[in-house]
């Protein structure tokens, strides 16, 4: 197993390492600091990635914690199952850990099969399984003979490493038993691959009409809104079109290498950036049709989307946005929030590829004060103060940070509730800035208390 | 009788691990760092949980043990975790919660601390107060007591006693099932008493939403001084049958007495409440208190039309189901199905439940299918949304709700309050079942 994560972090797709010296390398992949740490575990990451399946059963081979605190709590959206929504885990007592616990693994699997009759089942190995370590493809072979339903390892202890290293593990176990088993009955005119979109709070039901508009068949939506049987199907799309940049490279890698599919990196956070996704898709397609149906469609949309936005515009114009979000986001965020006409006075670099750095630094014309390495809450507040900004967005892990600097506020992350993709993503994004800037709460709450006013 | 279904698994887990109850009562201290020692997934999963809960900033910290193979037997993140803490964050003293793995990996916590303070005896000054949490043993509220004792282990010397006429202050012994609205309602309680109280821990000053600036560690808690101090105390209470180690400590080590309420919720649990305070102080109980309870009586009787003929059922915690359950069953006159738990302690067995089950939500979804309606955390969400229930949020966690750590469950006010919401859930269901 070590080899395999070592193989992984090598990963030559991953484009934060692929030009990098050594000692770079070393930087770029640089282990949390002890007492000084915020993300998430690796498999926290490959939950990300594959509880969006929800046609299928997941099993957490472990003690409680790594299930107790963590289900339930996806804002992933999706019409393919609820299975999604369970917490599923071996809740490892003290004896199955000084006997084994593949006995129990075993039970566990035989039994949400027959509870749940899922399309296949998902194995999750994590801390405490990978160190005593339990077999976890040796049960998943033995019981997909048995059951004759698709049980599939993951490879995903806590340990090896952060969120992002998960995500690849979750990509890893899909390309090396799920994606080319079956074959589809038919393929479509276009059919893509999406990978990297989760479906939060349902952003793709914000841009699969576009799609169906332009008759290109999001074939193997990877992962939002999947079922599994199409994520089989994906070595028969044609193109692959990557959203967040980092995590999830490396499938469309191997799907190029042993394919022969071609992908690019797209975004749906913006008008611009929609445009651009949807224009790549069609050049790569090779359709001078398509590019047309594109061209007419997203300005057909922006029109509508820029009527749709007028009320709000004037309220947003030159408001001054400080942003803290991850990946793909931090330079993607910053072009829809300009095309609102809002100022950004910087974004976070943390999980951002030197692509993302030298996209966010396009923005900011290549002065690097819009840069901002990992910060703390009090940072983060001293910066808007700093900045005189306006406006706070960012992941709901900063929400109460904001809320104890008394700023404004939009929330930006897993679990949120709101929308922010495609046009229709646009006109919810600006409904909940101006909503937030236009709080009477935040002057209410400067207002001093009857006992700080002294009279005369 | 209590019931072990035959699962080989957890399917919607109910319990919570004892890292999450450890963090939770290193958060009602003042200026302590919890920081968990092991890879920081469990961290991580825990903040934000709490954040959700409490919807406060939740200070925590991870010793975030990497690559497994390079540290068995290595004390570096461990001793390179506390030194960032106390240069980064100060903190009066540091939680050191451990997890199933450094547990499995059998990591000598105790020999380390000791390797650490030879080491660097420039960060003698900050005491570090371990916790063994292995999550393959207990649940939140075991991982909760062990917090609390672990630190009063370490903070409280044996004491010569003193006078013990004075009777003037008490230590309340706070349980993890309990609100910030059930600190205030006994707070307010004590002081009309004439009694001074230390709470410990204290969520309801740290994560009640009273602190308004940013802050690095959990700030308003119990203090180390208060902490200190409280083996001076005349007589201590215990809310909650988790929470009795605690209890012990002060008992063994300075002779302080105690007394322990497995729960002050419903009508009788408060009144031997208050029966036991006016022998202590020999004093009277406050008008406000009498209308409180006269309150509670009129609300149980405008109730009772639609509490009787139904069905419930509940899971949660030990201490916190036994509580609700005996007062719902008892005092109100509805019948309990099932009640699921997580652990055995307190006094759960003895409620008047047809099942009573060691387990999961899943085992409350298969077991309640008489009931009108669930009690349990907001993880029982999408179950009740399955079988068309209404749902009465309690315990861990409670999101996408507001104001639930401000609600009161006990005394007579909470009495009151919680007939009214019980009683207006089956109000409703009379409602629509007449076909209105
Ligand atoms: S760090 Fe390990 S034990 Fe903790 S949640 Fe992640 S996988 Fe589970």
């Amino acid at each position: 197993m070590r080899l395999a994560i070592q193989q992984l972090t090598e990963e030559p797709g991953c484009d934060h390492n692929q030009k990098k010296t050594a000692e770079q390398k070393k930087e770029a992949c640089k282990k949390p600091t002890p007492g000084a740490t915020a993300g998430g575990c690796a498999f926290d990451g490959a939950q990300i990635v594959l509880l969006p399946v929800a046609d299928v059963a997941h099993i957490i081979h472990g003690p409680i914690t790594c299930c107790g605190q963590s289900y339930n709590n996806r804002g992933t959206r999706t019409t393919a199952g609820n299975l999604h929504q369970y917490g599923m885990t071996t809740d490892m007592s003290e004896l199955d850990i000084v006997f084994g616990g593949e006995k129990k693994l075993k039970a566990s699997v035989r039994h949400v099969a027959a509870k749940f009759k899922p399309k296949a089942i998902f194995i999750y190995s994590t801390c405490v399984t990978a160190m005593t370590g339990e077999d976890i493809h040796t049960v998943a072979k033995e019981m997909t003979e048995e059951l004759g339903m698709q049980v599939i390892p993951v490879d995903s202890p806590g340990f090896s490493g952060s969120k992002n290293l998960g995500n690849k593990f979750a990509g890893n176990a899909l390309f090396e038993h799920v994606i080319g088993t079956k074959e589809p009955e038919s393929i479509p005119m276009f059919p893509i691959n999406l990978i990297g979109e989760y479906n939060i709070a349902g952003e793709l039901y914000q841009v699969q009409p576009l799609f169906d508009e332009l008759g290109i068949t999001l074939f193997s939506k990877m992962t939002g809104n999947a079922a599994y049987e199409e994520l089989c199907h994906a070595h028969r799309s044609k193109l692959s079109v990557v959203i967040c940049s980092r995590a999830l490279i490396s499938i469309a890698r191997q799907l190029d290498e042993k394919y022969g599919i071609p992908y690019f990196e797209g975004s749906f956070y913006g008008m611009g950036e929609t445009k651009r996704t949807l224009m790549s898709i069609a050049e790569q397609m090779g359709s001078d049709l398509l590019k047309r149906k594109v061209e007419e469609l997203t300005a057909r949309k922006e029109k509508e989307t820029y009527e749709r936005l007028a009320p709000y515009l004037p309220k947003m114009k030159g408001k001054k946005v400080l942003v803290y979000t991850g990946g793909v986001k931090s330079w993607s965020v910053l072009k829809q929030l300009e095309e609102m006409g809002m100022e950004v006075i910087k974004s976070s670099t943390r999980k951002s590829t030197e692509e993302d750095i030298a996209r966010i630094l396009n923005y900011f014309e290549g002065n690097e004060d819009g840069l901002m390495p990992k910060g703390d809450g009090k940072t983060l507040l001293k910066y808007m103060k700093e900045y005189d900004a306006d406006l706070f967005l960012a992941g709901g892990r900063n929400m109460y940070n904001a809320m104890k600097g008394q700023v404004p506020f939009v929330d930006v992350n897993q679990e949120r509730h709101f929308a922010f993709a495609g046009y229709e993503g646009s006109v919810v994004l600006a409904q909940k800035i101006c909503a937030t800037l236009e709080s009477p709460v935040f002057q209410l709450v400067k207002k001093p208390a009857p006992w700080e006013v002294s009279f005369g | 009788m209590v019931k072990i279904i035959d699962k080989p698994m957890a399917i919607n887990p109910l319990k919570k691990s004892s890292l999450m109850g450890a963090v939770t009562a290193f958060l009602g201290m003042h200026r302590v760092m919890p920081l968990v020692h092991g890879a920081q997934g469990c961290m991580a999963f825990t903040k934000n949980f709490l954040t959700q809960h409490y919807r406060e900033v939740t200070p925590m910290q991870s010793t975030a043990v990497f690559d497994i193979a390079t540290i068995i037997g290595d004390d570096s993140n461990l001793h390179e975790g506390i030194k960032n803490v106390i240069d980064k964050q100060k903190p009066d003293f540091i939680g050191l919660v451990t997890t199933g793995m450094t547990e499995v990996r059998g990591d000598d916590i105790k020999g380390s601390l000791i390797r650490f303070r030879e080491k660097y005896p420039e960060y003698a000054s900050t005491p570090v107060v371990p916790v063994s949490c292995p999550d393959f043993k207990g649940d939140a509220e075991t991982g909760y007591a062990a917090a609390c004792a672990a630190t009063l282990s370490q903070f409280i010397t044996p004491e010569v006693r003193r006078d013990y006429k004075t009777r003037k202050m008490v230590n309340i012994l706070a349980g993890m099932h309990l609100t910030a609205g059930d600190i205030d309602w006994l707070r307010r309680v004590f002081e009309a008493f004439g009694l001074d109280v230390i709470v410990f821990p204290d969520l309801s000053s740290s994560m009640g939403g009273q602190v308004n600036h940013f802050y690095g560690l959990p700030e308003e808690g119990t203090s180390a001084d208060m902490i200190k101090n409280m083996a001076h105390a005349d007589f201590s209470i215990v809310i909650g049958g988790s929470m009795e180690a605690s209890a012990d400590i002060l008992l063994e080590r300075c002779t302080v007495p105690y007394k322990k309420f497995d729960t002050l919720t419903g009508l009788e649990a408060s009144d031997e409440f208050i029966s036991w305070l006016m022998d202590y102080t020999g004093k009277q109980a406050p008008n406000w208190l009498r209308i409180q309870r006269q309150r509670a009586v009129d609300a149980l009787l405008d109730g009772h039309f639609s509490f009787g003929g139904k069905t419930f059922s509940i899971a949660g915690e030990p201490d916190l189901i036994y509580g609700l359950g005996r007062f719902f069953t008892k005092e109100l006159g509805i019948r309990l199905e099932t009640a699921v738990t997580t652990a055995r302690s307190g006094k759960f067995e003895n409620l008047p439940a047809e099942n009573i089950i060691m387990g999961d939500l899943d085992d409350l979804e298969e077991f309640s299918k008489d009931s009108d309606f669930i009690v349990a955390s907001s993880n029982a969400i999408p179950m009740c949304h399955r079988v068309h229930k209404p749902l009465y949020k309690a315990g861990y966690p409670i999101k996408d709700y507001l104001g639930h750590f401000h609600r009161t469950f006990i005394g007579y006010y909470g009495a009151m309050q919680l007939a009214f919401d019980i009683g207006n859930i089956c109000m409703t269901l009379d409602i629509e079942k007449s076909g209105h």
